[in-house]
């Protein structure tokens, strides 16, 4: 959510899960949880999977990334594939640097760190 | 540390931070269902309005998606919000225009304060003790709903007292409505620095009840005689914007600035000539200056203005007032009265304001009615530089135009009448107002007292009942500033931020008590939220020229205000909208010379003591925002401390150095303070900054530095009965026993002075 506007990645709110599920498989167990967390006021505590160390000072922006077509497939791994998110795919530096050299985009340091 | 090291220990740290944060949750608080939606890591401008001053600024604030610690329901939690996170000036506000000054910018603060209160409160303990119990936002409801009906079934709904801090627009018109309806008396209005005087001696010299709109930008020469334009006084930001196009926005013309003062002002700081002049003589000296151009024909404007007829001997040129009596009274010597004569009348677009100390005398109205003689004659049309801005046609039923009535004196009127319920909101008497009024005691006896305040100060911890109103970003806002712009203005703000805690606006919870009320009281505001009734006034002026055009229909109209931040209808200078004074002017004898009275025996008490309104803190409403007690003051570079500023040559008298405590007593109080020593202020006269000395205000103000409020005695102005609180004398002495006093600096000092102790 948001990701082709800024530079993060959002999450939406249960409600926005709920607008469906009201109705969609709402009796399957993994749904019902969802529904408890609405009726509670709560939403769902999601946790971080895909995150940077604060030392590496590295701000990603996702928007041009998607304006560019990259898939979300290529950082992330195939979510369709998964039950459980994890971290599928090692996003160091030299992962960034080598598509970003591929494509021919800005490899200068202050490109991401700043 | 050696490379090969640093790089292993970086490695290591980040290969477990890259794997810290799977798996493992940053705390146990549950994360409510956020009340808005907002695109996160994109901020968004939106226009809202200062109302750390009396000035109205606008503002711009920028507001982000984050996350926020709230209750909700009684859980503590973590929620998405949308969240104010930078605060600038609006720049198309025709007040400010794009700029704001450090109480501005601090005003962020108010809304994400530690101390800020979280919900309705119902006093349990000893009044004024502090100790407060939560309780719903109905039971709250229902129990004021109650009181209030009872007292008005008893007959008794003219013991209804409102005290509140000066409100302007639709939040004032909906007080009053409510409070007449009800069957008591108007609102009062409280402000410790009030500038009644002025707005008197306005009324009498050109038929305006209100601050002064002034046009520096065009000004070659002025003389300010007290006034903390650049600071504190009237619309700082306003007037500083046009003083700096005074000084540097004209090719090889930079305006001419004197100021008068008895102790040296940040403005002071500014001026090309500083001239410091005997407390309260102010206004001889301006009609000294008068006599000097009268009897020299220095102007060729008319001799006679109004507000100069207005002064005993003025048709016969002041002949009282010649250069040696001026100079034995004001201590100023002819020469320089001669000079600032010759400077005023020959370099004209000229003018003279006044402000501050000089009003806060027992003849401050006298000293006012003088200087705007002195303005009037030399300048041009009876006000080319100093204008007044008309009302915006807003219905409203108080009038625009009246003898205006001065708080301190309507304070010890409400405090006389024993009223027998209290509606307080945001104003603070128990911190500001002089010992002799007994104000504590006073409104303690009061049997019933409720606070829509968002804070817990001096006044408002006796409250029996606390209804939290939403911090101001929360809320809707609107105001008709008194000055700063040259035309008419009504700025209006919807919220920039949800609430963050379980508060209501204030003027909603007035509508609920009025539907609670029922009967005529409800049918005189049948508005079902504040800004329905808002939108009801502001969509009325759809009619008249403005800013706002090609609107299609009202609800178009209502947006385009919204956007814009209100409405105007303003020039570029006062002198194109120079409105005629409304009706008559009331007719006054011509005023004599009044001398000064100060309280206190002068061989007992021989300093005058004057207090100031701080950069920081203004009257010490704002105390309790960290970022102004941290604010070095400009001309001492003191934070987080009160100080007593003292003549070098007197300290050395009294054998006093920099930062040492010293004792200052009046008649009616003491208090101690380190010294902060000053060469910019008169060997007889002490000063001191307002806005410390907090018993209880939250965890950045209380018990912090000494209030000079809690020393000054009664006097009052003769003719408005206006506080006098610069007319105050005091005696100096060393504390014993003898100590440092806990001054804090930011810089070294002033290097001819030995070097401050470290901060505490």
């Amino acid at each position: 959510m948001g990701v082709t506007q800024g530079p993060v990645a959002g999450i939406p709110d249960v409600r926005f899960c709920m607008s469906c599920h009201r109705v969609i498989a709402k009796d399957k167990p993994e749904i019902k949880k969802v529904a408890a967390y609405l009726a509670s006021g709560e939403d769902i505590p999601w946790e971080r999977v895909y995150d940077y160390s604060p030392t590496a000072h590295v701000r990603f922006n996702h928007a041009p990334h998607i304006r560019a077509g990259v898939q979300c497939s290529s950082c992330h791994g195939d979510m369709t594939q998964q039950t459980t998110a994890s971290r599928v795919v090692n996003l160091n530096m030299g992962y960034c640097l080598s598509c970003h050299k591929q494509r021919g985009v800005s490899v200068d340091c202050q490109t991401c760190h700043f | 540390m050696e490379r090969r090291a640093f790089f292993k220990i970086a490695a290591l740290t980040g290969a477990a931070a890259t794997l810290d944060s799977c798996g493992s949750p940053d705390h146990q608080l549950v994360r409510f269902v956020p009340e808005e939606v907002l695109v996160p890591g994109i901020a968004t401008w939106k226009p809202s309005l200062c109302t750390l001053c009396s000035a109205g600024c606008g503002l711009l604030v920028r507001v982000m998606q984050g996350e926020a610690e709230v209750v909700r329901k009684g859980k503590l939690g973590i929620i998405k919000m949308g969240l104010a996170k930078k605060l600038e000036g609006n720049p198309t506000h025709p007040v400010n225009r794009g700029k704001l000054c450090a109480r501005g910018q601090a005003g962020l603060q108010v809304v994400y304060h530690p101390d800020r209160l979280r919900g309705p409160l119902k006093r349990t303990g000893e009044r004024g003790s502090g100790a407060f119990q939560e309780l719903s936002w109905d039971d709250a409801m229902k129990e004021l709903t109650s009181q209030l009906s009872t007292l008005h079934s008893s007959g008794n709904a003219g013991s209804l007292a409102f005290l509140t801090s000066p409100l302007r627009g639709q939040r004032r018109e909906l007080i009053e409505r409510f409070l007449r309806a009800y069957g008591a008396p108007p609102s009062t209005a409280y402000e410790p620095l009030d500038d009644a005087v002025l707005r008197h001696a306005n009324l009498l010299s050109f038929g305006w009840a209100e601050l002064p709109t002034l046009d520096l930008a065009r000004a070659n020469y002025v003389v300010s005689f007290g006034a903390d334009f650049l600071g504190t006084w009237d619309s700082p930001v306003s007037q500083s914007i046009g003083y700096g196009e005074m000084r540097q926005g004209r090719v090889g013309r930079r305006g001419r600035f004197v100021q008068v003062e008895a102790r040296m002002s940040q403005t002071g700081a500014n001026a090309d000539e500083w001239v410091p002049c005997r407390p309260g003589t102010e206004g001889v000296l301006a009609l000294g200056i008068a006599h000097v151009i009268l009897s020299e024909k220095l102007s060729s404007h008319d001799a006679r203005p109004r507000a100069g007829t207005l002064i005993a001997g003025w048709a016969e040129g002041l002949p009282d007032y010649t250069a040696d009596m001026v100079e034995k009274r004001s201590g100023v010597p002819s020469a320089t009265i001669s000079r600032l004569a010759h400077g005023i009348a020959e370099n004209g677009p000229s003018t003279a304001i006044i402000g501050g100390a000089p009003l806060a005398q027992t003849n401050g109205s006298f000293n006012a009615l003088a200087v705007n003689a002195l303005a009037a004659l030399v300048d041009p049309d009876n006000g080319a530089l100093l204008g007044f801005m008309p009302q915006p046609p807003l219905e409203n039923s108080y009038p625009a135009v009246s003898k205006p009535q001065d708080s301190f004196a309507a304070l010890n009127a409400l405090t006389k009448a024993s009223p027998k319920l209290l509606m307080l909101y945001n104003a603070n008497p128990v911190f500001s107002a002089p010992p002799g009024s007994q104000v504590r005691d006073a409104i303690a006896k009061i049997p019933y007292i409720v606070s829509f305040g968002n804070f817990l100060d001096e006044t408002s911890v006796l409250a029996d009942l606390i209804l939290p109103d939403h911090a101001p970003l929360e809320s809707w806002l609107d105001d008709v500033p008194e000055s700063g712009a040259a035309g008419m203005v009504a700025s209006l703000a919807e919220p920039a931020v949800h609430p963050l805690h379980d508060t209501r606006a204030m003027p909603d919870v007035l509508l609920d008590l009025s539907r609670g009320l029922g009967g005529n009281i409800a049918a005189a505001v049948p508005y079902k939220t504040y800004d329905e009734m808002l939108r009801t006034a502001f969509v009325a002026l759809r009619t008249h020229p403005g800013s706002i055009t090609g609107a299609t229909d009202d609800d178009d109209f209502w947006d385009k205000v919204q956007e814009q931040g209100g409405w105007w209808n303003v020039s570029a200078s006062v002198r194109a909208v120079r409105p005629a004074p409304p009706s008559a002017m009331p007719a006054i004898a011509p005023a004599k010379l009044a001398d000064p009275q100060f309280d206190g025996d002068a061989t007992v008490y021989p300093f005058h003591f004057l207090p100031y309104a701080s950069q920081a803190f203004r009257d010490g409403s704002l105390a309790h925002l960290p970022w102004l007690q941290e604010m070095p003051d400009a001309l001492t570079s003191a934070m987080w401390s009160s100080w007593i500023e003292l003549n070098p040559k007197t300290a050395e008298r009294l054998g006093l150095g920099q930062g040492d405590l010293v004792e200052i007593a009046s008649e009616h109080g003491k208090l101690s303070a380190p010294v902060m020593l000053s060469p910019g202020i008169a060997p007889d006269v002490v000063a001191m900054p307002i806005g410390q000395g907090h018993q209880s205000f939250g965890r950045y103000a209380s018990d912090r530095g000494a209030n000079p409020f809690s020393i000054l005695a009664s006097l009052t102005d003769s003719e408005t009965g206006s506080l006098a609180w610069a007319a105050t004398r005091v005696k100096l002495t060393r504390s014993e026993p003898a100590g440092r006093g806990k001054l804090i600096l930011f810089s070294g000092g002033l290097s001819r002075f030995p070097h401050p102790e470290e901060p505490r």
